[in-house]
């Protein structure tokens, strides 16, 4: 699809979210908001028959080890769900910059056009699941009993702690190597994969949820599609995909938002620079460039000169 | 690879263990008295001439022999500790981790040597994929 020349909202849903480009916002100082949207709904799982207590498999497995769990509570279960909101989506709001390397998003400000960049953010929004209600994704959650150590779980199914920091490994300094497992998630449920996935020890090919795949030193085990909470520019992916479909500008592949497509593969391979069949499409990709960075509008002169405005111009 | 075996030494708990340091022997031996105490409160005698005497001695040998290996090359921290040990053949063992999203699966195969001990020969990491 084109965008339209002049400001407008253009929206776009995918299978796994919403998109929303917002060019309304955008004058000398500010960009094209981009804001993608993920609705997420949760039912609770608790003991049978209305009993307080009782016990649920890891993974919802019956032929895995059991847990004790507990009955959610109105206001336990009001209080998980808000954190769980609140955490996930400050997590990955306002974190990503695109840099505009089209000739797309031109506006008009005081006489002088501007190449707009994409502000990148993210909404959660998340209700309890009903017959007839409306989700991208639908999460079970189980409430670990106090005494319980561990619950297994994964991306539609969470034991009431994974929004809590907990230790997956250590570096090889021994410093703790921490995560809160729903911002992994989250990441999962907008694309993203592993964070050596389409690496050596991880191939495409194979099972990506194997251990290497969660990182084969410590920068890949820290990253938040690792083992830790650290954000790298690559998981700006999901924007800068969407950019690429409703723009018509740019390489970025279409995954149908599934971390296990082949297009999906690509561009790990293309932002890994993992895959030594993909040497050619590097990391160094100017497509939609994704910066941890604020990237300020750029007059026709600034993108000539290839320049990056960092910092808050003294526009006349 | 690791040996480990169980020697006759009528009064206490005795583990032979070859091709590995004796850091970890010591250790082998310091968990032995910890995991009897778990079960019971006297001390278990263990007294095998070798780890073919019988098919328990046998499951013992590759067990202990399993749980050294995997106490010194599986250091992930997280997750839920060891789910299940089950034999897949008369010398084959498979021991499954539980992790968030997975299952890691180390299937470990071993041999009897002349002395009766038992050798790990063999050592495949798999996973189970889970969500
Ligand atoms: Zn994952």
């Amino acid at each position: 699809m084109a965008l339209p020349l002049t400001k407008a909202k253009t929206t776009k849903n995918f299978a796994s979210f919403n998109a929303e480009l917002d060019t309304t916002v955008c004058d000398r100082n500010n960009n094209a908001d981009l804001t993608i949207t993920l609705k997420v709904g949760l039912r609770q799982i608790n003991p049978p028959a209305g009993a307080a207590t009782g016990k649920y498999h890891d993974y919802g497995d019956v032929t895995e080890p059991q847990r004790d769990i507990i009955k959610w509570s109105t206001g336990s279960w009001n209080r998980w769900k808000s954190t769980f909101q609140r955490t996930a989506q400050s997590y990955w709001n306002a974190k990503f910059w695109l840099v505009n390397n089209h000739p797309v998003l031109e506006y008009d400000d005081g006489g002088t056009i501007y190449r707009h960049n994409i502000f990148c953010r993210f909404r959660l929004i998340v209700g309890d699941a009903s017959p007839g209600s409306s989700h991208h994704h639908i999460v079970d959650v189980y409430r670990l009993a106090a005494s319980e150590p561990w619950g297994g779980s994964h991306s539609t199914l969470y034991n009431s702690r994974d929004i809590a920091p907990y230790e997956n490994d250590k570096d090889s300094g021994g410093s703790p190597i921490m995560q809160r497992a729903h911002v992994h998630e989250i990441g999962h449920l907008i694309g993203l994969g592993h964070s050596h996935e389409g690496g050596v020890q991880c191939p495409t090919t194979g099972d990506t949820n194997a251990a290497a795949c969660y990182g084969t030193n410590d920068a890949e085990k820290q990253s938040v599609m690792g083992m830790g909470m650290q954000l790298r520019s690559h998981h700006a992916y999901p924007w800068r995909m969407v950019m690429s479909d409703i723009s018509g500008k740019g390489t970025v592949r279409k995954p149908s938002a599934n971390r296990s497509s082949a297009a999906w593969s690509n561009f790990v391979a293309q932002v890994t620079g993992n895959n030594p069949n993909h040497t050619v499409a590097s990391k160094a990709s100017k497509d939609w460039e994704p910066k941890m960075k604020r990237h300020y509008p750029r007059t026709a002169a600034e993108v000539l000169a290839n320049a990056a405005i960092t910092t808050r111009p003294q526009r006349t | 690879m690791a040996y480990i075996a169980f020697a006759k030494q009528p009064g206490r708990v005795t583990t032979q263990a070859r091709w590995i340091t004796p850091a970890v022997a010591v250790l082998a031996l310091l968990a032995m008295p910890l995991s009897a105490c778990a079960q019971d409160k006297e001390p278990i005698m263990i007294n095998l001439d070798s780890c073919d005497e019988s098919p328990l001695a046998r499951s013992r040998c590759m067990i202990e022999a399993l749980l050294d290996d995997l106490s010194r090359t599986y250091l992930l921290t997280g997750g839920g500790g060891i789910s299940s040990i089950d034999q897949k053949a008369t010398w084959v063992y498979e021991v499954s981790l539980s992790q968030r999203e997975r299952v890691d699966v180390i299937t470990y195969s071993f041999e009897l040597t002349d002395e009766g001990l038992v050798e790990i020969v063999g050592k495949q990491k798999s996973t189970r994929s889970k969500g």
